[in-house]
């Protein structure tokens, strides 16, 4: 059935480019444009500037440890300002801190398991999905930082759920400095395969806002309410 | 779309004579306009990349055919399912069956333009599915029973005051006149709906056809819940949808929202690439989480048509929105007044081209041609010249208004002849000598009264031009 729409689809649609009157389109179809270059900073000081400066101003909060304890420092402070008592978090070998399942056991936050059961199993599912819900908090790592955006690339993947970054009202991101990169194309260009290997990818700038009632700012609709980031100098 | 049966004039004048309405859209579109200015101010080189993606549009239309198949295969080549439809009614029907044969319950939506256009929740609830709105503009609209005034600001028409009143009447809150207020009681009615969706339908605002990747922009984490907690995802995309490779989409993404917002880049930009993934070898472990099921629903509808006509230019539109914000048309009568999903300047022309000529005559005319629209527009859409096209093809259909077609047979008549221009400019200047004030005539009797009701018209000079040119020599 589809397929045969299918056909009727693209016909229609050759029919029209045949007679098409696309301004920049009418003689033949335009060669893949180039898009303009422009300047970008490539320096790491500079990168990890503009990147730390775009997240503030979208109201995240970025930390720079000087070292791994300091960083779980950070992370079980955050961890106790929301009186987190049940967590969600990446599996350890995606975390870039060692021992953060550990230490979050050892501040007496319970740690979920976050892998739903097949939905076809719907009370199981359902019954995962609930016990997700209480979740306070959600520790993730981060597959790069866009320098220009402030933004965060997570991928999904075993391991790597979407649910730790979108269900918590607080979420607390680990993002090795040497990950930071100028631009989107830039991660695109360096992480060719990213999007066949993952079936989300999601960038994210901020905490979740809306302005739909009267462009009022209000933070954490559906995401997060707060976002935290904190830069590790090493990476793994 | 079924035409609205008043005609467009009225609805007009309905619309500025409603208080509320003024106070909501004063409050609200300056925001826009503003924040995308400056957004588009710090993006180095904006006229370059805004040339460079109205060519990138230009360049994928071109071989849409190509671009679409090419797409179509990627999606199921990651564990997605296409559908095809030629119009809105077989879209909504591949919808139903899919909820239908899966014995879904419970929809949860996303915002998507294209779902309004085709009327799908009316279709799932007509069927009994119910259907739940999670953009929160969407959410306070549908509570309404009304339609989206903006198409990325649904509820931009209503004051704070008016949603306080709605929140507390459908949801029980205490009455209040606080945006956080509202937004935490949305929050918490939506995560129910969230957690017990059988099916998530979400629009998309590109399809990367190199990859068979969906992108999906939110800033309220809607669009992720919807596509990642029902088993079940179902995307309605526009076949124009697409970009041909993720450097595109990278570029895109750089001028949306920024001309939508005024944002660098949305909050969650999400790039969806087939369902969740399952494990490899069995033993190994899977994606932990994500939809069963993805399906995308390839929407023409028209476009298909459009694409060979004289508004194809149209198919670049990307619905940022800004277009709308700047148009002093719709900054003083709001959305609905346009009696389609699709307001402003973009819609002026998408409405008409898409749903027909003949029973949308009026709405190009919906614009004073100042082209502060064709200004913001980040794909550079000549969008006056557009709607003169659809002037035209009104005209050609015998649709124009009746006061433009007599207004120009007199025209006609008295410029055709010198003896009768002198005549009549004399004529016009002797008659309205007495009501000008000025330099000003403010008011004339009717059938001319169309102008003057709501602007002035220039008095007559003393002397006519051929009178002056006579004299000089
Ligand atoms: S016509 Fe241009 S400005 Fe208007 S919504 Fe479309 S892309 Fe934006």
């Amino acid at each position: 059935m589809s397929q045969l729409h299918r056909e009727s689809v693209l016909t229609a649609i050759r029919a029209s480019l045949a007679k098409v009157v696309l301004p920049d389109a009418r003689y033949e179809p335009p060669a893949r444009p180039s898009p303009p270059t422009r300047e970008v900073p490539t320096d790491p000081a500079d990168l990890r500037a503009a990147f730390v400066a775009e997240l503030q101003a979208l109201s995240g909060q970025v930390y720079s440890p000087a070292d791994h304890a300091e960083a779980m420092d950070i992370l079980l402070d955050v961890v106790r300002g929301c009186e987190a008592e049940v967590a969600i978090a990446w599996d350890e070998a995606y975390l870039p801190l060692p021992g953060v399942w550990e230490a979050l056991a050892a501040a007496g936050v319970r740690v979920l398991d976050s892998t739903l059961p097949p939905s076809s199993d719907e009370p199981a599912h359902a019954a995962r999905l609930a016990e997700l819900e209480q979740a306070t908090v959600g520790v993730t790592g981060a597959l790069a930082g866009l320098a220009d955006t402030g933004s965060l690339a997570l991928p999904s993947g075993p391991g790597r759920g979407r649910l730790a970054s979108l269900l918590p009202p607080v979420h607390v991101a680990l993002l090795p400095v040497a990950r930071i990169v100028p631009t989107m194309a830039a991660f695109f260009a360096s992480h060719p395969n990213v999007v066949r290997r993952s079936s989300n990818l999601v960038f994210v700038s901020g905490p979740s806002r809306t302005a739909d009632i009267e462009q009022t700012l209000t933070l954490g609709v559906h995401g997060p309410r707060e976002l935290h980031v904190v830069l590790l100098a090493s990476a793994l | 779309m079924i035409p609205p049966r008043v005609p467009f004039r009225q609805r007009a004048a309905q619309a500025l004579a409603d208080p509320a309405l003024r106070v909501a859209l004063d409050r609200a579109v300056d925001h826009f306009t503003t924040g995308r200015a400056r957004a588009m101010a710090s993006l180095p080189g904006a006229d370059a990349l805004r040339d460079h993606a109205c060519r990138v549009r230009a360049h994928t239309l071109s071989r849409l055919d190509h671009y679409l198949a090419q797409f179509a295969e990627a999606v199921e080549a990651a564990g997605g399912r296409v559908h095809w439809a030629r119009d809105a009614a077989e879209a909504n029907q591949i919808v139903l069956d899919l909820a239908r044969s899966q014995g879904v319950k419970l929809v949860v939506k996303s915002k998507s333009m294209v779902s309004e256009e085709m009327g799908l929740n009316h279709a799932l609830e007509a069927a009994g599915v119910e259907v739940v709105e999670s953009d929160l503009g969407e959410y306070i609209i549908q509570l309404a029973g009304e339609t989206p005034s903006h198409i990325i600001a649904p509820a931009v028409h209503k004051t704070k005051e008016q949603v306080g009143q709605l929140l507390h009447e459908k949801l029980g809150i205490p009455l209040t006149h606080d945006p956080v207020e509202m937004t935490a009681a949305a929050r918490a009615a939506l995560r129910r709906v969230f957690l017990s969706a059988d099916m998530g339908v979400s629009g998309v605002n590109f399809g990367v056809a190199q990859t068979g990747t969906l992108c999906l922009v939110t800033n309220e984490g809607n669009g992720r819940m919807t596509t990642t907690l029902p088993r079940l995802h179902v995307a309605v995309m526009g076949i124009e949808r697409l970009v041909p490779t993720l450097d595109d989409l990278s570029v895109m993404l750089q001028l949306l929202a920024r001309s939508a917002t005024g944002q660098k880049l949305s909050v969650y930009t999400s790039l969806l690439t087939g369902p969740r993934r399952r494990p490899i070898d069995p033993g190994q472990p899977g994606e932990p989480d994500g939809p069963d099921e993805l399906h995308v629903v390839l929407v023409d509808n028209g476009r298909s048509r459009i694409l060979g006509s004289r508004v194809a230019e149209i198919l670049y539109c990307i619905r940022c929105g800004a277009c709308l914000g700047v148009c002093p048309v719709y900054r003083q009568i709001g959305g609905h007044a346009y009696g389609s999903v699709y307001p402003g300047p973009m819609g002026s022309v998408v409405t008409p081209a898409m749903f027909g000529i003949e029973d949308w005559a009026d709405l190009p005319h919906a614009s004073s041609l100042c082209a502060a629209c064709r200004d913001v527009c980040p794909v550079r859409i000549d969008l006056p010249q557009l709607l003169l096209n659809l002037r035209d093809e009104a005209t050609r259909a015998g649709k124009s208004p009746r006061w433009l077609r007599w207004g120009i047979r007199a025209y006609r008549i008295a410029a055709t002849s010198p003896t009768r221009f002198r005549l009549a400019s004399r004529l016009a200047t002797w008659l309205t000598r007495p009501i000008a004030r000025r330099g000003w005539i403010r008011r004339l009797p009717p059938p001319l009264s169309a102008w003057t009701d709501y602007r002035d018209f220039p008095a007559f000079a003393a002397k006519t031009f051929s009178q002056q040119w006579r004299d000089r020599r």
